[in-house]
């Protein structure tokens, strides 16, 4: 008789159903109808004798915690509550709290529901401690129904209950529970009904070794205050409330409120835009003023209302920092000085272009993360006569505002870069308030400052783990094996080299170029091939796909794969055999039209291993006619017929203050900067870089053909004539005209704003053009719409573009090898690609990482001008160009230090400000400077140590020509 | 920020699904025989929130054509307007055709038709709440209809349904589970003694490498089916005789 | 024994066969229903079969089986009638059958008037002889075979006289139809029609 295995009989008390009522998105009421099973079998995390045998990986001892906690001195074992766990997170991360918790799923779940980066990084903790996780939700004996009237909250804490009192009579009297609330009234409750519960607070004061906890201690605000708190709160609410999610998701429906994400200015922080489509277009509304801000932070996602048309205000004029706040002489309130605040007077209004302004009317999501930042130094003999521990931080990102925190440790930590956090921003408080998470380092140390510049920007930078070395090859003893030998092509008798800048160690594409007689020749661009190496879901994957991009900064590298790979085995050195994805063309040798293209995965011997200048000298030398030198020499010349077409067609040719040079937008070789001088533009750059396009696009169309729904590709839209508004009113005050329709008589207004006494005005009209730009992303194809107009690159002119070239660094082109080798039939797609959602996440991803390793690049650069100026030990004399007029200060571009440096107006009433023709007037001496203007500057350091940084130093930017006096004192050293 | 958190870290590993069960675990299943006197053969299934009648009429005399050699087999699949959440109206849609005939090429290998020439056998099948695996639960109730009527069959011909999530093979696909996006759906009927798998119908993307992992759940989950249908058989017929 | 389609039940060689509700599949004889197994020991041979709950078989008509069908209409060369029952059991849903004219009577094929054989209404005892598009052929060629209740153009139950006649006791008319002959003792009435039918057959 043939047998089956019966249903398990752990199952008890099936067939339970849930229900409960939906609104759908027509407004139709649905009941929805859940079934769900209780289980017995559920392990308690204990060496226990009547719970079943798991492998579960944490095991909880029944000595733990014990004699560390005066209020409970024997072992007990600790569950935290659901708001403990998302409000008190940086207690329960610290090592000092210790280990031995439990956590309650049906808590995780709701953490989970809620708040997904909290989630996440309970998670992370939970790797790293030894903290079990009970089951809770299934569990037979702890399982409650939720009553009708009950809110969600009442219900989880009542599950919480539950499961705790069976916990307790599971595991005897020995070994206690303790449940850490966050308030007391909910501790009330929790001792009314058996169970020994204390507040966090309660219980981190009683801990023996408590001292950095306690500054991590986030208290409920209904708590004690410092006696400044207790003077703010008399003083009137200054924000208006919040709306509640109901009324704001119903404004939304109705149209009369818009969510959009909070973006603050980064050059005036009492200012942030936000963006919104109204009717079907994109606008950018403004919204300005600390009153119509509403304690939104950057970053977060709040519901704006537009205010009437008659309100409307033009984009801010000024610069505005946090370094200007002056305190006022009782330390208590700070101000900004009033002229500061957005005062328009009328005659500055008039004809300036106005945008749409509105007003925060809610929060809906905070996306409060860790802040870097320095302790706001307070006047030594105050400190001296009184214990105050109720401190303001600066965080180093400018847009985020000063946040009040608690801590003890200020004399330790006034030197000390700090991590902050924000836990609330009541109505009543100007500024919001947080807690100290750890110490970083100390000020100006250079390792610090760069450890903050990858902990602002999030880049991930630890080293590789040791799971992920375990994936790499031994260099040493690696050679082809012989299986891929035979089934590659075999190209290593072909002339092929690699050009690349000077110094690069990580050379991912070579070229070569070989005649074959009747007016062809045949192009070959060979990619090193990293998917050989870097196999899906194994632990070097997923690490490069954390990172997803290798982030330049000044003086370091952060590479996405180790540096095994990237420079050695990838990497196509000189005479040695290596593995490449090629794309070889036919090509017409007059027209370079592409007759005929193929992928193939290749195995290649490259000849020579050349730089920009060194191949450069091969073309030109008349005595060169060896095969790669002519191979060189043919593609030299089929690039400018390519280039030719595709400026044509529209393709921009941009600049931007890392390079200043002429760089093409979503540039294929200008990636890797490292060195601040500017870069003479041959031939050979501009060589190289177009066969990477042409590369890319062929892939590009490739997958789109083939595999439509899972093509990763990359787009640059094209951005409303809203965007362009600042540049062309710049040029227009210097008579130029701007048509800005499309990318072909973009590029032909640009080419054409030339000024013969100004070599420089055209580099600056393509950097503001740069800036008006939007950025190029990456998609998947199956989840975009249009392909026809969505596809667009605007920038390189081509309808449809991805990324192929450099599996090295980044790793959408990691992804695009392997589903250019599932379409050429050489491997099997892995099944993480074979979903156009999953493709659409990794994409997203990689855009997030790679903005922020761009910022990062930036900050990096400026970060290291700051050192060279400190290194030269006294005051620079520099050549610049003024990039910007503003109503308090003047944006001056230095190119030679490819910086921007702000110089501020010492007296507004000095200055007469002119809106419209982008000019300011120095009364005083009667002289008019224009925008695009060329000045002489003097740059020093000045140390601000009297005012609120100790110990660091600013950049002081002086007017030397035209001269304009000024009473700053400038430091020697 | 969402974007920021990579696939793998969002799932936490559980051993549980929404509903309790462990990823091989099939749902509580409950079948009666004979329900409705008029019929020949009829017969209710529960499998977890999805019910579905049975009803068997023949072999009979046929409406049109006969066939020499053996009994016509018609299947009509019916999904109640009030089965799902939503109510819905259409009756001879694309799907509901296409179980029609699935189910109908099924019990055409199954049944003895050859002992029934010019003949034809009616199968009505009704789903009268739908939570998932809807498929698989009609094919057990014909089967336990046919057996009910007494027409001489191959063995109890039983189905399950197995899905591949969050690279897990699961057993028993409920709505929930099916409607959430992306998940591959993979429904096989067999005669488990020859382990001969009768019908293989799938929705949604296997992976190759997947597929052998998805259809051993699937087998799986037949056997546990198998042996509730089995004592269900037995009991009827022991109460028959008494 | 109970048992469920599909169980093994034994070995198939010389010794067991398998009857009624069984199947063979291989070396082996397999169930296909579900009941009671049965089986039926003789000298040589264990038949077995399963009986199926309900103790009813399934059963379709089979050529050479003996059916009582009810006339449904008459045309000019066959009669059309519906299987009500096969032997003893009685069929859910009738069968459609059709009578030849060659096939009413074993002599004197040729002339038969069938509306003198036959009328609407008629339940007759017949013989399966085969299957035509239109159902199964039945044929009532023997002494056994015909008319065994009809009713009288006036409604009322008749009684047979003669091979070729039944009287409506009431009224006392004479209808011809092609009358069974159906052993009947100890009717006296009967014996006679019976001596009579024996000439003319």
């Amino acid at each position: 008789m043939f047998s089956g295995e019966p249903l398990t009989s752990s199952m008890t008390k099936a067939g339970n159903v849930r229900s409960f009522y939906l609104k759908t998105k027509r407004g139709a009421i649905v009941k929805i109808v859940r079934e769900y099973y209780l289980r017995n079998d559920i392990p308690c995390g204990l060496e226990c004798s009547t719970c079943p045998i798991t492998d579960c990986s944490t095991k909880l001892s029944r000595k733990s915690r014990a004699q560390i906690n005066k209020l409970i001195p024997k072992a007990h074992l600790i569950v935290p509550d659901v708001n403990v766990l998302n409000n008190q997170l940086d207690v329960i991360e610290s090592s000092t709290f210790g280990d031995e918790l439990i956590l309650l799923k049906t808590d995780l779940n709701e953490i989970r529901s809620t708040n997904l980066s909290l989630f996440k990084r309970l998670m992370d903790v939970k790797g790293k401690k030894n903290i079990f996780l009970f089951e809770n939700q299934f569990n037979e004996h702890t399982y409650v129904e939720r009553l009708p009237k009950e809110t969600r909250e009442q219900y989880i804490f009542r599950l919480a209950i539950s499961a705790i009192k069976w916990y307790q009579n599971h595991i005897g009297k020995k070994l206690q529970i303790v449940l850490l609330v966050n308030d007391s009234s909910t501790k009330a409750k929790a001792t009314a009904e058996g169970l020994t519960c204390f507040t966090l607070v309660e219980y981190v004061e009683n801990l023996h070794d408590n001292v950095e906890l306690l500054d991590k201690v986030v208290r409920p605000p209904d708590e004690k205050m410092e006696v400044d708190q207790a003077i703010e709160k008399a003083a009137k609410f200054l924000y208006p409330e919040h709306l509640p999610l109901a009324i704001i998701q119903k404004g939304i429906k109705e149209g009369k409120y818009y969510q959009a994400k909070f973006a603050t200015n980064r050059d005036n922080y009492l200012e942030g835009s936000v963006h919104i489509t109204m009717n079907g277009e994109a606008v950018r509304v403004l919204i300005s003023g600390r009153e119509n801000m509403n304690r939104a932070v950057n970053d977060d996602i709040v519901a704006i209302e537009i205010a009437p048309k008659e309100e409307w205000k033009s984009k801010s004029d000024f610069v505005l920092t946090a370094d200007l706040i002056t305190e006022d002489k009782d330390e208590k309130e700070l101000e900004e000085p009033s002229e500061l605040e957005n005062k328009k007077d009328k005659k500055s209004e008039e004809g300036v272009i106005k945008r749409p302004t509105g007003k925060v009317v809610g929060i809906i999501k905070r996306n409060w993360r860790q802040y870097c930042g320095i302790i706001r130094e307070r006047d030594a003999c105050i400190m001296k006569n009184t214990i105050i521990t109720s401190h303001f931080f600066v965080p180093i990102d400018k847009r985020i505002p000063m946040i009040r925190i608690e801590t003890r440790q200020y004399d330790s930590l006034k030197s000390q870069r700090i991590l902050v956090a924000i836990d609330n921003w009541p109505r009543d408080s100007k500024f919001p308030r947080g807690h100290y998470v750890r110490a970083l380092g100390p000020i100006g140390d250079k390792a610090t400052e760069n450890e903050i510049l990858l902990l602002e920007h999030d880049i991930p930078h630890l080293q590789f783990t040791k799971s992920v070395m375990n994936c790499l090859p031994d260099p040493d003893k690696w050679s082809i094996p012989p299986e891929e030998l035979s089934k590659r092509l075999d190209f290593r008798d072909k002339p092929i080299c690699s050009v690349d800048p000077p110094g690069c160690t990580d050379i991912d594409d070579a070229l070569h170029c070989i005649d074959l007689g009747n007016g062809t020749y045949e192009v070959g661009v060979h990619i090193a091939d990293v998917s050989a190496f870097v196999k899906p879901n194994t632990p070097l994957d997923q690490e490069a796909a954390n990172r997803s991009t290798t982030v330049y900064l000044v003086d370091n590298r952060i590479d996405m794969i180790p540096t095994v790979l990237s420079s050695n085995l990838c990497s196509l050195m000189e005479n040695r055999e290596r593995q490449t994805f090629s794309v070889i063309w036919k090509l017409n040798a007059k027209t370079a039209e592409v007759i005929d293209t193929r992928f193939a995965k290749s195995v290649i011997k490259s000849r020579a291993a050349l730089t920009y200048a060194e191949a450069q000298l091969r073309i030109d030398s008349k005595d060169s006619k060896d095969d790669v030198t002519q191979g060189l020499r043919r593609l030299n010349a089929l690039a400018k017929k390519l280039k030719k077409k595709r400026i044509d067609k529209g393709a921009l040719v941009l600049a931007s203050l890392g390079e200043i040079k002429f760089i093409e937008v979503d540039s294929e070789t200008a990636d890797n900067v490292t060195k601040i001088e500017s870069k003479q533009l041959q031939d050979t750059n501009s060589m190289v870089e177009e066969f990477m396009l042409l590369a890319n696009i062929s892939v590009a169309e490739k997958l789109y053909q083939e595999v439509p729904q899972l093509a990763l590709l990359r787009h640059h839209p094209k951005p409303s004539a809203a965007n362009f508004d600042e540049l062309v009113q710049a040029c227009k005050s210097h008579g130029f005209d701007i048509d800005v329709q499309d990318g072909k008589s973009l590029a032909k207004s640009l080419d054409g704003a030339k000024d013969p006494k100004n070599s420089y005005l055209n580099l600056m009209i393509r950097m503001i053009t740069t800036r008006c730009m939007t950025q190029a992303q990456y998609f998947c194809s199956g989840k975009m719409a249009d392909p026809e107009n969505n596809f667009l690159h605007f920038g390189l002119a081509t309808p449809i573009y991805t990324h192929f070239t450099s599996p090295i660094r980044r790793y959408a082109d990691l992804i695009v090898h392997r589903l250019l080798s599932h379409v050429i039939g050489d491997t099997n797609l892995d099944p993480v690609l074979t979903s156009s959602e999953k493709i659409q996440t990794l994409c997203e991803n990689i855009n997030y990482r790679h903005h922020q390793a761009q910022l990062a690049s930036r900050a990096s650069i400026k970060l290291h001008t700051l050192i060279y100026i400190k290194s030269v030990k006294k005051p620079l004399t520099e050549e610049g160009y003024i990039l910007f007029v503003r109503k308090n200060a003047l944006q001056i571009l230095v190119p030679r230090l490819a910086f921007e440096a702000t110089y501020f107006f010492e007296s507004l009433t000095d200055w007469e400000y002119d809106g419209l023709t982008c000019t300011v007037k120095y009364l005083k001496k009667d002289i008019t400077l224009r925008q695009f203007d060329p000045v002489k500057i003097k740059l020093s350091l000045i140390d601000k140590s009297t005012e609120f940084r100790k110990g660091v130093e600013v950049i002081d930017v002086q007017l030397i020509k035209p001269l304009i006096e000024s009473n700053v004192k400038a430091i020697s050293t | 920020m969402e974007s920021r958190i990579l696939l793998e870290s969002t799932s936490v590993k559980t051993p549980f699904r929404i509903d309790g069960r462990k990823p091989h675990e099939v749902r509580s299943l409950t079948c009666r025989l004979g329900v409705f006197q008029q019929a020949d053969g009829s017969s209710y299934v529960k499998l977890g929130n999805t019910q579905v009648l049975a009803t068997v009429y023949g072999p009979h005399d046929t409406r049109g054509k006969s066939n020499p050699e053996k009994s016509i087999i018609n299947c009509k699949f019916r999904l109640s307007t009030f089965s799902k959440s939503t109510r819905r109206n259409l009756h001879r849609d694309i799907r509901s055709i296409e179980i029609s005939n699935n189910l109908t090429q099924v019990f055409d290998s199954a049944i003895l038709t050859e002992l029934y020439p010019h003949s034809q056998i009616d199968i009505y099948l009704e789903v009268v709440q739908s939570d998932g695996s809807d498929y698989a639960a009609c094919i057990n109730a014909a089967s336990l209809a046919i057996i009910d009527a007494g027409i001489p069959i191959k063995d109890v011909v039983c189905a399950c349904s197995a899905g591949f999530i969050d690279n897990q093979p699961i057993t028993d696909i409920n709505a929930v589970e099916e409607s959430s996006n992306g998940t591959p759906i993979l429904t096989i009927g067999m005669l488990p003694k020859d382990k001969q798998i009768l019908s293989m119908e799938s929705s949604g993307g296997i992976h190759l490498d997947n597929l052998n992992d998805v259809m051993d759940a699937a087998i799986e989950g037949c056997k546990s089916v198998l042996f509730i249908m089995k004592q269900t058989i037995l009991n009827h017929i022991q109460e028959l005789k008494d | 024994m109970f048992c469920v389609p599909g169980d093994r039940l034994c070995v198939a060689d010389d010794k067991n066969l398998g009857g009624r509700g069984t199947f063979l599949k291989g070396s082996y004889i397999y169930a296909a229903l579900a009941g009671k197994v049965n089986i039926i020991e003789n000298k040589d041979e264990n038949i077995f079969e399963v009986m199926p709950h309900g103790n009813f078989v399934r059963k379709i008509p089979q050529v050479g089986d003996v059916v009582t069908c009810q006339v449904e209409k008459i045309v000019s060369n066959q009669c059309k009638c519906l299987i009500k029952c096969i032997a003893d059991s009685v069929l859910k849903q009738p069968f459609k059958a059709i009578i030849r004219k060659e096939d009413v009577r074993a002599t004197d094929k040729d002339n038969v008037e069938l509306y003198t054989c036959f009328r609407p209404g008629d339940i007759i005892l017949a013989k399966i002889i085969g299957l035509s598009e239109s159902g199964y052929l039945l044929s009532t060629a023997s002494n056994e075979f015909g008319v065994v209740i009809a009713r009288s153009e006036n409604g009322v139950l008749m009684v047979p006289v003669s091979w070729t006649e039944m009287m409506c006791p009431e009224f006392k008319v004479k209808e011809t139809r092609k009358v069974a002959r159906i052993a009947i003792e100890s009717d006296s009435n009967a014996s006679t029609s019976s001596k009579q039918s024996n000439n003319n057959f």
